[in-house]
């Protein structure tokens, strides 16, 4: 823990210092469980937080620490920090990468498993999207999206459990744990692809977006 | 630690800082005063200046009231609506669909602009008019210069309309402080804070654009969740249905030519809102449309069901953009503990019946909805000048920003309805061996094409090492500040070589071009105006008092006592504005005394044409 260099008291996070409000030079951002003061690790408190960003916005945001560069700096960092916390997908390739395993797209792959299903995910979205509404195939959108989000979960347990606790440099098959983010990365894009397809449903129109 | 500001200095007049709502129909600005934010009108005038600007045949434009006034004697040189031309070009406009009285041309760079009287006004200029006559009337009210404000715009506007307002602001001499999206703003008007947690509904439908923002409230701090919107849906379009039946209803009767005159139109406009405002209150009305120059005095009855069946449509695409809004904040309509109404057209029953069934609870109706953006506006001002902290902002962004990628694709960099301030950082590469140059086309929409989404500007990064494809290593940075705007960098990363852009505004007004208006006069010919006209207006006052009071004996039997009390009131009024210095109070006094004279004047027609009629007869005896 470092003091600040203003006031000497004891900084929590590398934003800046709560107690006197001096704001720090930083060129790249700090991490995301840095910013936070957290020790990296799969849990994380929700309520936590998202008390421990508000808190942090009165310090950062231009709107009470001045409309300066530092200050929309260390804001977006800390949206940005917040963001990857807050999601488990990307707190999960946060901490893949923190240990030393593939980017995204350095290992491509989903896992064997997974792959009949996709073909048939795939499949059944496509039908849907060249039926009409109001057809069985749009119908089953339904259940399939329950389905799909029920995977999701299993999938991110399984990649919680392994990362708890977090495993030390070289004991964990990082390239399998980065096969199963790809493929909730696939179940979060078929499920945007559905919530897209029922919202032109509701709408009539094309997908959201502006009229302009 | 605080430091009191001492400026022995200045004399002048003491500096406020305001908060501004520009709207699309009615403009006006509030000030924190008395631990609550308090909308700004001088005595005995509204707050609301009208966003409407007359160019005369000589002289500087006017603005308000003033400009209103001339709106169907010379409706060609008045320009209502310019916010909706705000950062945008011909073919964005939809001008056959929404035809107006005035001449829409297209500048070099694709943007649209006003031709009145041989010259090209862009909507920066008209609206830089409009702020100027907004702070004369805060002068008039509070007697203190406005040095800086806070300014909303509507939360779907994007990066160009968000440029086009700063611009106008700054022609208009206004610092800046931040751009706050309407609901936003209205939101911290009502002070929903102090109930604590909860969520809320902003349902902002105003003249001309329609948003929804959903936010969380939670120990003060008041975070966009999200917001979606229409920037070409509101109530004029309620007064165009209105304008479709007077056009069907006369179709048979009158040339076809006078359908597309432009004083037709006006004078269908102003006829079709007095009709709307009549059936917020009554269950019929009339669509009244006279054109004493082409012999025109049509009538008809519209009730409320009809005039409901007309707008159906319209209302129910405000709420899919709420039900998108919730889908987007992933949440369910129970979820939404305050739902707040914004924008005068929710006056309109029929609109609120349909927010509160698909909310399933009472909007809040408590302040006047023309007034609480600017409101919130003065809240934000507060806080941005160190007033209290006990209140933050967390605002989103309402559109995805991206760069096209090879094919015409988008590569996004920043999701609507992020937080802000934020930025990503990205890495981009060649795809030809030995290519030295990258163009990037910056983007801002949802769709998955490039040609779909709006551009923002093309900016060329150069001098890239001649590298094999994909070798080269370029990092984009987007950034976008509090007030959500862009800023881009590219940096060539492999050889440390590196290189800055700025983007080029596309859609807004290059710097030059600003100081270019700036030295046209625009300041000097806004203070140099203002002053000549308080000058004409005494004169004309003193006239019209003449008139009045060598009449008023002669005529009184004739007139009710009603007439003759707003008559003398109006009397006392303009007497005292005679002294007065500030354009809107002398303005208003003029106009009040007209109006309040027209009984008058109807009296010593008749009595004129007696004379005449009596003396021709005696001149047959």
């Amino acid at each position: 823990m470092t003091a600040c260099p203003e006031c000497g008291d004891a900084l929590w996070t590398p934003l800046g210092c709560e107690a006197c409000g001096v704001l720090a030079q930083f060129a790249d951002a700090p991490g995301a469980f840095e910013v936070f003061g957290l020790e990296p690790a799969w849990d994380v408190d929700r309520k936590a937080l998202r008390r421990a960003l508000l808190r942090l916005q009165r310090l950062t945001h231009p709107d009470h620490a001045g409309a300066t560069d530092q200050a929309e700096r260390a804001t977006a960092a800390l949206n940005h920090a917040h963001e990857v916390l807050a999601d488990e997908f990307l707190r999960a390739d946060d901490l893949i990468r923190r240990l030393g395993g593939p980017e995204e797209g350095a290992e491509r792959q989903m896992p064997q498993e997974f792959l009949m299903e996709v073909l048939e995910w795939n499949e059944a979205l496509d039908d849907a999207a060249s039926s009409p509404a109001g057809s069985p195939e749009r119908e089953a959108l339904g259940p399939l999206a329950e389905e799909l989000k029920s995977q999701r979960a299993a999938v991110l347990a399984e990649v919680g459990a392994a990362l708890t606790p977090l495993p030390g440099p070289g004991t964990a098959d990082l390239a399998g744990l980065r096969r199963r983010l790809n493929a909730v990365r696939y179940l979060a894009r078929a499920l945007e692809r559905i919530r897209e397809l029922r919202l032109a449903e509701a709408n009539d129109t094309a997908p959201p977006g502006p009229s302009l | 630690m605080g430091y009191i500001e001492l400026d022995v200095l200045n004399n002048d007049a003491p500096r406020v800082v305001v908060g501004i709502d520009l709207g699309t129909t009615n403009s006006l600005a509030a000030l924190w005063q008395d631990g609550r934010p308090q909308v700004l009108a001088p005595e005995g005038l509204p707050a609301t200046v009208p966003s409407v600007v007359h160019v005369p045949e000589e002289g500087n434009p006017l603005v308000g009231h003033a400009a209103k006034g001339r709106a169907l004697i010379d409706p060609t040189h008045t320009v209502f609506s310019a916010k909706r031309l705000m950062g945008r070009g011909l073919a964005d406009l939809d001008l056959d669909q929404a035809p107006v009285p005035y001449r829409v041309t297209e500048s070099e760079r694709k943007l649209a602009q006003v031709e009145l009287r041989g010259k090209q006004w862009t909507p920066q200029e008209l609206s830089a008019w409009i702020l100027t006559g907004v702070m004369e009337h805060a002068k008039a009210a509070t007697g203190a210069e406005v040095a800086s404000a806070v300014i909303t715009v509507p939360a779907y506007f994007d990066d160009a309309q968000r440029q086009a307002t700063r611009d106008a602001a700054r022609l208009a001499g206004i610092e800046v402080l931040r751009i706050v999206n309407e609901p936003t703003a209205a939101s911290l008007a009502y002070g929903l804070e102090q109930k604590g947690e909860g969520t809320v509904a902003v349902y902002d439908l105003g003249g001309g654009t329609f948003d929804v923002s959903l936010l969380s409230i939670e120990d003060g701090v008041f975070q966009v969740l999200a917001t979606n919107g229409d920037t070409r849906l509101g109530g004029d379009d309620f007064d165009q249905a209105l304008v479709g039946l007077a056009v069907d209803g006369l179709r048979e009767r009158v040339p076809a030519a006078l359908l597309e005159d432009p004083a037709f139109l006006q004078a269908a406009r102003l006829a079709a809102e007095r009709c709307k405002i009549a059936l917020s209150r009554d269950p019929e009305a009339d669509l009244h449309l006279t054109l004493p120059d082409h012999d025109l005095d049509w009538r008809r009855a519209v009730t409320r069901e009809e005039f409901e069946a007309l707008i159906g449509p319209l209302i129910e695409r405000t709420l899919q953009s709420c039900r998108r809004a919730l889908l987007d904040a992933d949440l369910e309509v129970g979820d939404v503990d305050e739902v707040v109404l914004v924008g005068g057209s929710t006056r309109v029953p029929a609109v609120r019946a349909a927010v509160e069934r698909l909310f399933g609870r009472k909007p809040h109706t408590e302040l006047n909805p023309d007034h609480v953006v600017a409101m919130g506006a003065a809240v934000q001002a507060h806080v941005l000048t160190g007033g209290t902290r006990d209140v933050l902002l967390m605002d989103v962004t309402p559109l995805s920003l991206g760069i096209e990628t090879i094919g015409g694709a988008v590569a996004k960099m920043i999701e609507r309805n992020s937080t802000i301030p934020c930025s990503h950082k990205e890495g981009f590469t060649t795809y030809a061996d030995g290519q030295t140059g990258i163009v990037f086309n910056v983007v801002q929409g949802e769709r998955e094409l490039a040609e779909d989404c709006r551009s923002l500007g093309r900016f060329e990064l150069k001098g890239l090492p001649p590298l094999p494809a994909g070798m080269a290593r370029v990092g984009v940075r987007f950034a976008l500040d509090a007030d959500g705007m862009l800023t881009v960098t590219a940096k060539e990363e492999s050889t440390g070589q590196s290189a800055s852009i700025e983007i080029q505004p596309m859609h807004g007004l290059t710097d030059d071009e600003v100081e270019g208006m700036l030295e046209a006069g625009f300041e000097h010919a806004r203070e140099d105006f203002d002053r000549r006209r308080v000058v004409e207006l005494h004169t004309e006052l003193g006239t019209m008092l003449l008139a009045i009071g060598k009449n008023l004996e002669s005529a009184r039997g004739a007139l009710d006592p009603e007439t003759i009390a707003e008559l003398e009131e109006a009397v006392a009024a303009a007497e005292a504005a005679r002294s007065q210095q500030e354009l809107p109070t002398v303005q208003g006094a003029r106009d009040r005394l007209e109006q309040a004279s027209l009984p008058l004047a109807a009296v010593l027609m008749d009595g004129v044409v007696k004379q005449a009629v009596e003396g021709k007869r005696l001149d047959e005896v």
